[in-house]
């Protein structure tokens, strides 16, 4: 009778654990055929900063104010905008407002306007690190500029009939021109850079007016037809863009 | 070890790798800019009207005489007596206003008067803030009675800084 209890009791259990293997089986197989139904799916997207080299530098040529306030010859401002559109290459906005007015016994001339110049730089130089931005740069701009330029007097000198004074009044003007540019930018301090640049250029073309040659276009400095060449001194700030937010996607899985 | 921002090879390395580039550039520059340096050169303004005498020789060439005895006075103006019997004049000028346009002068050529009547254009010429504006004149018209003087020839119309010849003036000596 014991025998027979212990067999019975032996069964019972082996049923059990039997029933309790092929319940955590139905429960496996339930999980997957949840995750075969509902599959994750892209709930959000999270942003997270990554490092990404940008330059957008901000600069003010210091030529330009420096002769302005040294001698009242020539005044004015000269801005620029650059940004690099690949780690090479510098997209370049500039633009300016330029006052020149010369005097003398003989004559009173002034020219004065404003001129936007766009184009590109292409660093030369390899950085030795990564927070090193140092540039030797080489680009290309194409110029526009309009100007009002007058002769407020100017003297007539005749021995026999004795001598007069006349004018030419104001006349606007515009130019277009391309400049090949050439020069460094180094950091002196954090973010802030010096610069020193050199510019060949060359007339594309130009309005005629009465005061012809013209004698100062904005931008383009002093007139000659066959080309001019400046030297510009720059101060710039840098403005940190270093952290570019990146998207990355968080999976959830559906309801 | 980190390096010491006073160690002369560091600084000398930051010095060489700060200004290889733009000492390079100023030596390019100075090149450059050496070249394009130009000074202007003025020529002087010009209001004379050049006229030359001359005759037709025995086969009928021109040929530039020297006149004996010449005077010249601009009418309409005080003190105007330019040329007061002078000698052996191959040419004369006449100075011409910059706000008139006509002018009347009398000549006396050896024993002979004539008069020339002028119209002219002065207009002016910017040249540069160096050089200032000057005047250059057209001549549009001339004229003159005919005693001594028997033809004329203008042969620029321009009075300019080149000075060159205007007029050619024929003239009967005999």
């Amino acid at each position: 009778m014991k025998l027979k209890r212990s067999i019975l009791k032996c069964l019972w259990i082996l049923i059990s654990l039997l029933a309790v293997e092929v319940g955590a089986q139905e429960v496996d197989s339930s999980r997957f055929k949840v995750a075969e139904e509902k599959p994750f799916e892209v709930a959000k997207e999270e942003k997270e900063k990554e490092f990404i080299r940008h330059d957008l530098r901000i600069g003010v040529d210091l030529s330009t104010i420096i002769s302005g306030a040294l001698t009242p010859i020539r005044r004015g401002v000269d801005l620029s905008v650059e940004y690099n559109i690949k780690p090479k290459i510098f997209l370049m906005l500039e633009g300016g407002y330029n006052y020149y007015e010369k005097e003398s016994v003989r004559i009173q001339y002034n020219s004065k306007g404003s001129y936007i110049r766009l184009g590109f730089d292409y660093n030369l130089r390899n950085p030795v690190s990564e927070n090193d931005r140092d540039i030797f740069y080489m680009g290309l701009r194409y110029a526009y500029s309009r100007f009002t330029q007058e002769v407020p007097m100017y003297l007539l000198v005749n021995g026999y009939w004795g001598n007069s004074i006349s004018s030419f009044g104001p006349e606007d003007g515009y130019a277009h021109w391309w400049e090949f540019v050439t020069g460094f930018k180094v950091e002196v301090l954090k973010n802030w850079y010096l610069g020193m640049g050199m510019r060949l250029k060359s007339f594309i073309s130009r309005s005629k007016t009465n005061i012809e040659p013209v004698q100062f276009v904005p931008g383009y400095a002093k007139s000659y037809n066959s080309g001019v060449l400046n030297f510009n001194y720059t101060v710039s700030y840098n403005i940190p863009l270093n952290y570019k937010k990146k998207k990355l996607p968080v999976y959830e899985r559906n309801k | 070890m980190p390096a010491n921002p006073l160690d002369d090879v560091f600084l000398l390395r930051f010095m060489i790798k700060k200004f290889t580039y733009p000492l390079l550039l100023l030596i390019i520059a100075s090149i450059f800019y050496s070249g394009c340096v130009k000074n202007e050169t003025c020529l002087p303004a010009n209001n004379l009207l050049l006229t030359e005498f001359y005759e037709y020789d025995l086969d009928g060439l021109e040929v530039e005489v020297a006149v004996d005895s010449f005077s010249m006075i601009i009418v309409g103006r005080e003190d105007s007596i330019l040329y007061n019997n002078s000698k052996e004049v191959k040419s004369f000028t006449i100075p011409l206003s910059d706000s008139l346009d006509f002018l009347k002068v009398v000549l006396k050529i050896n024993d002979g008067v004539d008069t020339m009547y002028l119209n002219y254009l002065p207009y002016s010429v910017f040249r540069s803030t160096e050089c200032g504006v000057i005047n250059r004149y057209e001549i549009v018209d001339d004229s003159t009675t005919e005693n001594k003087i028997t033809k004329r020839s203008n042969v620029n119309k321009i009075i300019d800084e080149t000075e060159a010849v205007n007029l050619k003036m024929f003239v009967d000596l005999n």
